[in-house]
């Protein structure tokens, strides 16, 4: 992101339209996505997202528990695919990912496929995000010499700290936007190293504020800004694992 | 049992029943939605369902109030499987090569969930007694593969086995239908 990595710690990235819920929508729409896009994305699936809702009324609490299918629609390697839901459309790309110039024509193109089948007339959402994991060959890493977003850790604490999250919402245009980054730690791959996950996720903070024909160029934007927001919260140190392209 | 996203509907000032409180980051602790849940309604907790998907709404406060509005499940599948793993990893249950574990669950996001599920209920019944271990078996016969919760104790006693065929019990229904899969077993050989 921003500048060009050899190895790059993007390990999906995801840009999501969301249509105002009163908005048009049948079951018929996933399937003519799918004919206009299935050169690139051959590959189909079915996921159901559970939904849990607790109904608190006067007497009590009710839970109440409904299943959203999406279609999903894959490349051959399954690393890049779309996800068209009730209102929503999805492009994700998990790693390798390829470059932003090969990423925004499969955003484009989903955009597109969706508008050629539904009348688009406003964007509940936009959202653009970037989930980055990075791991360090030292079991104990102090986080200074390589975020310069962390956790601040006062000098009356203690120093050793096990699970941390740390989140800040940026924003942008006037607060018409917003990025939400959070950084935490993870899982290693190996036992001697430390784990890291930089999550950015640039989105529309006001809803429909961005005319649909606009959509896309906001999606550029986006892009530079989380380009922004990522150099902003690494170091130099951090850089250089990641190798120059 | 796929992922999940939770939404609160509570009584407004009216006594009409409005969605007043959203529940955000399920991905960070998915343990802790789950803890969340069960102070609203404590039957939730046991239903086990993983609560491993944001709300990603932009407006939603990380864990508050505030007025009705739509919520959204996650369009990404990264923070579900870290949040999983992390949490695997915080009871003591084994990631001996977590690389695999994560390929896998990407591939088959449909049992994030499950697997939370049963990682959580074998942590409550054999975490004392046993070494648990959460493992891509492949099958080196045919081309086939899928995820592994192993079991292990220096001293095998039947009641161990008793107890992985509850905790199997629990979740197979779940993975009626679902791409990837899931066995809680043993190989009886020693922990490691």
């Amino acid at each position: 992101m921003g500048r060009k990595y050899a190895d790059p710690p993007i390990v999906e990235a995801v840009c999501e339209f969301r249509l105002p819920v009163d908005s048009d929508w049948d079951l018929a729409i996933p399937g003519l996505v799918y004919e206009e896009i299935r050169d690139r994305f051959p590959r189909r699936e079915q996921r159901t997202i559970q939904e849990v809702e607790i109904v608190g009324q006067k007497d009590g609490f009710r839970q109440e528990m409904r299943a959203n299918e999406r279609a999903v629609f894959l490349t051959e390697d399954k690393t890049k695919f779309i996800q068209v839901g009730r209102h929503l459309l999805a492009m994700n790309c998990l790693k390798p990912y390829p470059t932003w110039r090969q990423f925004e024509p499969v955003i484009r193109q989903g955009f597109e496929a969706l508008r050629d089948v539904v009348k688009v007339t406003g964007l509940q959402r936009i959202g653009l995000r970037y989930i980055n994991r990075v791991e360090i060959p030292h079991p104990l890493v102090d986080l200074e010499q390589y975020f310069s977003f962390r956790p601040y850790i006062g000098p009356e604490l203690p120093e050793d700290f096990g699970n941390f999250l740390v989140g800040c919402i940026f924003v942008f245009a006037e607060g018409r936007d917003a990025c939400r980054a959070q950084l935490r730690d993870a899982v290693p791959e190996d036992p001697d190293s430390s784990a890291f996950i930089l999550d950015l996720d640039y989105y529309l903070a006001r809803p429909q504020a961005v005319p649909t024909n606009e959509a896309l160029s906001w999606v550029e934007d986006a892009h530079s800004h989380v380009e922004q927001v990522f150099e902003g919260c690494i170091t130099d140190r951090l850089r250089q694992t990641f190798g120059e392209a | 049992m796929p992922s999940v996203m939770s939404r609160a509907t509570d009584v407004d000032r009216r006594g009409e029943p409005a969605t007043v409180l959203y529940y955000q980051e399920h991905e960070v602790d998915a343990g802790r939605a789950t803890d969340w849940l069960a102070l609203l309604a404590p039957s939730s907790a046991a239903l086990g369902w993983a609560a491993s998907e944001t709300l990603a709404h932009p407006d939603a406060l990380p864990l508050g109030f505030q007025e009705s509005r739509p919520t959204y499940g996650s369009a990404s599948l990264t923070p579900a499987v870290e949040a999983l793993l992390s949490e695997v990893c915080a009871r003591g249950i084994r990631i001996p090569r977590p690389a695999e574990v994560r390929g896998y669950l990407l591939r088959f996001p449909d049992i994030v969930g499950i697997v939370r599920a049963a990682a959580m209920a074998a942590w409550a019944r054999l975490g004392t007694k046993a070494q648990l271990s959460l493992e891509l078996y492949r099958d080196p016969e045919i081309a086939h593969e899928y995820l592994t919760l192993y079991a292990r104790q220096q001293h095998y006693d039947d009641s161990i086995l008793e107890m992985m065929d509850e905790v199997s019990a629990d979740h197979e229904e779940a993975l009626t239908g679902t791409a990837g899969w899931l066995l809680v077993t043993t190989d009886f050989g020693p922990p490691i």
